[in-house]
């Protein structure tokens, strides 16, 4: 909300420059975001009149005018097509100086002399509009220096409210803070206003009627008889432009006034525009149509409040009037209303409608129920002093049920306990009264305060102690640090768990990424998923950004392939990530999804950087596996099987594992498929895996306790056998170590190669076979003798031929 | 015989001097001084000599013996200084040339600011908890304070999934969840992603956020300065400004905005702090009685903090990024720059 310091100290001395004072209310939690200096770095613009507007002779979109400051004639060629001769205008004047240190010059434009410049709102930086000039009222002093005339230079405020200080929505809201921070006085607008002896009292020509009372608490109105419609003087228009509001004619413009004067709502019915001359309150009709000021029919529904006349509604209670009953040119019997509605009544009204304005932003926070009357009667004042009239006898002031005050009770004590500070009594109380609280006790350490009703927020004792804190000022309180300690770390376990797996992916040398959790339904159709997969089973967002970002991913390999892309798309082709984040997966019979934490990585390129000593390889299937292992290594996986799938619709089969720990299965690892991956513009082979992390966690073993280094050598012998190409070496390897010989302790894959001297189909694998006793130094026929059985056993599964190692 | 053995020795001298390579030098070891040399055959005419003679003569050829295997010593080790010299010239590299290094990588910055945080934070005893990132909306909202149809809603522009669930729009339902699930006291940070329907150059629809809370009997709004005062003395440096300035969350009061002198411009103003001096970096406050009402907690007998504060908004001032897309969409290029 913009406040202009003149307009503030119209209500409280302000002694301080603007910094000074925006420090001020920024410490007592009022914001102030920007300051803005009005009329600053205008010299020499002065009130004129065109005296006569001609043709340019040289261009059409140009006129030529002749100009008057009262002591000279200048000619003056002009852009703006808004004037007309007679018309007084804001002048610059040769030597003048506008906003951004433009400087005005004599200057020859298409071939006519031109010695000034009518100046736009805009150009002077007083307002956005730069439809045309500036037309100033016909009785504006001829030859008085602009600035002088409106009033600048001012300085406007920017303050940033907090939904729970309504009162702060206006002028007199941010003076009565000014006030209180400052102990100087608060100076109230006391509204005078003459009521017209002859004519009727306003009861007998209209009545409010509240049928739903429960949604308006209270109702008044004034009727003002015989006003003319006009625009507004320059003072009230600055003002208005000053708090961003765009001027319209004299009625308007002084409910607009009133409620950025006082922060309350009002709303100006063209009388004789209401049928049956009267208003009631009532809940809208199901499916009722109502069309707003701003030329929208709205459907209503049966919880939303409107304001009606004897025949139909007239304006959506506390959001926006109507279109039927609208003050305009013509309007000359004015119903003013001021009222107050439900807060949260309103705020779903308009959150129904998308509406948001400046009544309805006020009524949700909570308006004055009591304070509506000062603003009825200054805004009825207002009215008669600018568009003439007279007011009828009589408020009319429907209040079903009182607002009663609240009071509400401060123990000293449990003020010094939330804030750490000793709290002096007769301190706290000055700090309440300054705010406008009436404290009618204090005895035993409590003091008890009567809030008045513009201050909705404080209904607590702590709301008190807040008050108390921030008067003093958050300063005065010291930093001390907190006797309590002693916590168990137990809940970070998991946390460091996903942690180590995030070092040991970058330690392999994968750089992290981190994507939107959100993605592009169209992601499952990219990574060929099965119509009736159950990973398109989705969280979906109701209202998303976009449909690219509409639905909770249930996989991170897009993100990764997203990632990936973009760099491959920028010419970077050697891609090593991962990310670890959640992925969700709806569960049946609950809102809330499944939620798993997991882990994958993508790696597509070079196996190696471009370097003289690499060999410019492609990276493939055992790049990811290397890495995926030593991962899960450092997390304390020691036997983890990996087994072929043709499962996983992304991967290429053939290339495609599952791996599992025990019976659990922890992730998959594969080469993607090459249609896969054309569109996101990557190469093959690209490889990609992703495991669960709580899954891993669960099977990760701790490291155990240090057994000692072997005691009686080891035995390596070499097995080097020719088997089907099909045969994959882990059954080999399990078929040894499945035969649970004691004195066999390692079995490592060697050498693999087909093709050369081994026949089609098949392929040659050697192993090396390490043998030790923990009781003895082996012999050499022991280790022969196992060596048999073990090739006995290689031969009849799997039909191994033995060659010569 | 002692001039013959004179002799030899000025002739054995000269060849192993002439010796051009170890391989001669060895064969003149042989020749001369082997079982079947030179030396030996002579030495072999000692019997004829008489017992005068025999001392004097075999001085002598101790003599001419030591003489020569200290000379092929010499030689030899001449020789071999300059073969290894020349097997090093051979094998010398280019030490300039790049090592051996596979692909390295590192952590996203925003993990590695979230890392700095919580490292400071566990040292002063909080410990880490989670939480889910689909919420009810009764953890997101209510328990906190927020009820509905309340403008503090339009705080945080909210993501719905379904009525009453939300993707959490803070970390704060961690809070809730944490106290549900303890009883104080309660020392935790939360870190974790939000989100909120927001996307410019600042704002992105996801974000992280480390939260965190304390709750003890006795925890005091000057504890809570106090812990803040610590973590920002040694996340921004024991010399920076720091004030609180009275704000407004539902979840806490009294509630509190923390503000930094600006890392920038030292507090002088500059464009980045928009010339106040101050950069806002965290949110903060007394746990709000009603939150403790919504977890059973009796605010007569325990008080405590809550504090939170958003991750990218510190890795963008620390790196002085001043656009937020750029940590999702994972240039190598940008990611690299934290290596």
């Amino acid at each position: 909300m913009k406040i202009s310091l003149g307009w503030l100290a119209q209500y409280v001395d302000i002694s301080e420059s603007p910094e000074e004072l925006a420090h001020l209310l920024t410490m007592a939690g009022l914001e102030v975001s920007a300051i803005e200096h009005r009329g600053e770095g205008i010299e020499n613009v002065v009130v004129a009149r065109i005296l006569e507007k001609g043709r340019h002779p040289n261009a059409d979109k140009l006129s030529l005018c002749k100009v008057t400051d009262g002591e000279a004639e200048y000619p003056i060629v002009c852009g703006a097509t808004n004037m007309v001769a007679g018309d007084m205008v804001a002048l610059a004047r040769v030597g003048a100086v506008l906003p951004g240190n433009f400087k005005i010059k004599k200057a020859k434009l298409r071939g006519e002399a031109s010695e000034g410049m009518m100046c736009s709102t805009r150009e002077l930086a007083l307002g956005e509009s730069h439809e045309g000039i500036i037309i100033l009222p016909p009785d504006a002093p001829l030859g008085t220096g602009l600035l002088e005339y409106l009033g600048l230079p001012d300085h406007v405020i920017e303050v940033e409210i907090t939904p729970n200080r309504p009162d702060w929505l206006s002028v007199v809201g941010v003076a009565r803070e000014v006030a209180a921070l400052t102990g100087r006085e608060l100076r109230m607008p006391i509204p005078a206003i003459t009521e017209a002896a002859t004519a009727t009292p306003a009861s007998d020509e209209t009545s409010v009627r509240i049928d739903a009372p429960d949604l308006c608490h209270r109702y008044a109105a004034r009727l003002i008889k015989g006003v003319k419609i006009g625009p507004s003087p320059q003072w009230i228009q600055q003002r208005l432009e000053s708090a961003g509001v765009r001027p319209i004619s004299n009625v308007v413009d002084v409910t607009n006034y009133v409620l950025m004067e006082l922060g309350h709502p009002l709303h100006a019915f063209d009388f004789n525009k209401l049928r049956g001359k009267r208003i009631v309150v009532r809940r809208a009709g199901e499916g009722e149509k109502f069309t707003t000021l701003d030329d929208t029919e709205r459907g209503m529904g049966a919880d939303n409040l409107m304001i009606a006349d004897g025949e139909g509604a007239v304006a959506i209670a506390g959001v926006m009037g109507g279109q039927n009953s609208e003050v305009s040119e013509g309007t000359v019997d004015v119903l003013l209303e001021s009222a107050y509605f439900h807060p949260s009544n309103i705020r779903r009204t308009g959150k129904e409608l998308g509406l948001k304005t400046e009544a309805s932003y006020r009524f949700e926070r909570g308006a004055d129920i009591e304070g509506l009357i000062l603003s009825l009667e200054r805004a009825t004042e207002l009215i008669v002093e600018l568009a003439g009239g007279e007011v009828s006898s009589g408020i009319i002031d429907n209040y079903p049920t009182v607002h009663e005050k609240r009071s509400v009770t401060m123990r000293i004590e449990k003020a010094q306990a939330i804030l750490g500070i000793e709290v002096d009594p007769a301190q706290a109380q000055g700090y309440l009264e300054g705010l406008g609280l009436t404290v009618t006790a204090n005895e035993l350490g409590r003091i008890t305060a009567t809030i008045p009703h513009f201050r909705v927020d404080l209904e607590r004792e702590i709301d008190l102690i807040e008050e108390v804190a921030r008067l003093k000022g958050y300063h005065e309180i010291p930093a001390t640090m907190p006797r309590s300690g002693a916590m168990a770390n137990t809940l970070g376990e998991a946390y460091a768990f996903t942690d180590k797996v995030r070092d040991t992916l970058m330690a392999a040398g994968l750089m992290e990424t981190i994507t939107l959790s959100f993605i592009d339904p169209a992601d499952d159709d990219r990574i060929g998923l099965a119509q009736d997969s159950e990973l398109r089973n989705k969280i979906e967002i109701s209202n998303p950004l976009g449909r690219e970002t509409s639905v909770m991913r249930t996989s991170l390999l897009p993100g990764l392939l997203r990632s990936a892309s973009l760099n491959a798309r920028r010419g970077n082709r050697d891609i090593a990530i991962f990310e670890v984040g959640h992925t969700f997966h709806p569960e049946a019979g609950t809102d809330l999804p499944n939620e798993l934490q997991k882990a994958a990585g993508l790696l597509t390129g070079r196996r190696a950087p471009l370097a003289w000593w690499s060999d410019n390889d492609k990276l493939d299937f055992f790049d990811g596996k290397g890495v995926l292992e030593s991962t899960l290594s450092s997390l304390g996986i020691k036997s983890c099987k990996f087994a072929p799938t043709e499962e996983i619709p992304w991967l290429q089969p053939g290339r495609a594992a599952t791996f599992t720990v025990g019976e659990k299965q922890l992730g998959w690892i594969g080469e993607i498929l090459p249609d896969i991956l054309d569109p996101y513009e990557l190469g093959a082979p690209t490889v990609a895996f992703s495991f669960d992390i709580e899954a891993t966690r669960e099977v990760a073993q701790a490291t155990g306790k240090f057994g000692g280094l072997d005691k009686f050598p080891p035995v390596e012998r070499d097995l080097a056998f020719v088997v089907d190409r099909q045969v994959q070496s882990g059954e080999i390897i399990g078929a040894i170590t499945g035969m649970k010989i004691e004195l066999v302790r390692r079995v490592v894959l060697f050498d693999a190669f087909e093709g050369g001297k081994v026949p089609e189909g098949k392929q040659s694998l050697a192993f090396r076979v390490t043998y030790r006793s923990d009781e003895r130094t082996l012999t050499e026929s022991e280790v022969s003798e196992i060596e048999a059985q073990v090739k006995q056993k290689l031969a009849d599964s799997f039909g191994a031929t033995l060659r010569d190692a | 015989m002692i001039e013959q053995l004179r002799g030899l020795k000025d002739r054995a001298l000269a060849q192993i001097d002439e010796a051009a390579d170890l391989e001669a030098l060895t064969q003149l070891n042989v020749s001369i001084l082997g079982r079947k040399g030179e030396l030996t055959a002579t030495l072999r005419g000692m019997g004829s000599l008489s017992p005068e003679e025999r001392p004097v003569v075999g001085q002598v050829a101790n003599e001419v013996k030591t003489a020569i295997n200290d000379a092929i010593e010499a030689r030899t080790s001449a020789l071999s200084g300059a073969e290894q010299q020349l097997k090093f010239a051979r094998e010398a590299v280019d030490v300039t040339r790049p090592g051996r290094a596979p692909f390295t990588a590192n952590l996203h910055p925003l993990t590695q600011v979230v890392r700095e945080l919580l490292d400071i934070f566990t040292g002063l005893g909080f410990d880490i908890a989670e939480g889910r990132e689909v919420e009810n909306e009764y953890y997101n909202f209510e328990a906190l304070n927020i009820p509905a149809d309340h403008p503090a809603r339009d705080m945080q522009d909210t993501f719905y999934v379904a009525p009453g669930t939300v993707l959490r729009t803070h970390t704060s339902p961690v809070q809730v969840r944490v106290m549900e699930q303890t009883t104080p006291p309660v020392c935790v940070v939360a870190p974790g992603k939000v989100y909120r329907h927001d996307s410019d150059v600042t704002h992105s629809p996801m974000f992280h956020q480390v939260e965190g809370l304390m709750i003890d009997e006795g925890i005091t709004f000057a504890d809570l300065k106090g812990v803040l005062h610590s973590f920002i003395h040694s996340y921004y440096g024991p010399q920076t400004g720091i004030r609180f300035r009275p704000s407004f969350f539902p979840f806490t009061e009294p509630s509190a905005e923390v503000d930094i002198q600006c890392v920038f411009c030292k507090g002088a103003g500059c464009r980045v702090c928009g010339r106040t001096g101050w950069l806002e970096i965290l949110g903060s406050g007394m746990v709000d009685p009603a939150v403790f009402g919504c977890v059973g907690y009796d605010p007569e007998k325990v008080q405590g903090f809550a504090f939170g504060l958003g991750v990218e908004r510190i890795a963008m001032l620390k790196y002085g990024i001043d656009d937020i897309r750029l940590f999702f969409e994972n240039d190598l290029r940008f990611l690299k720059h934290f290596g």
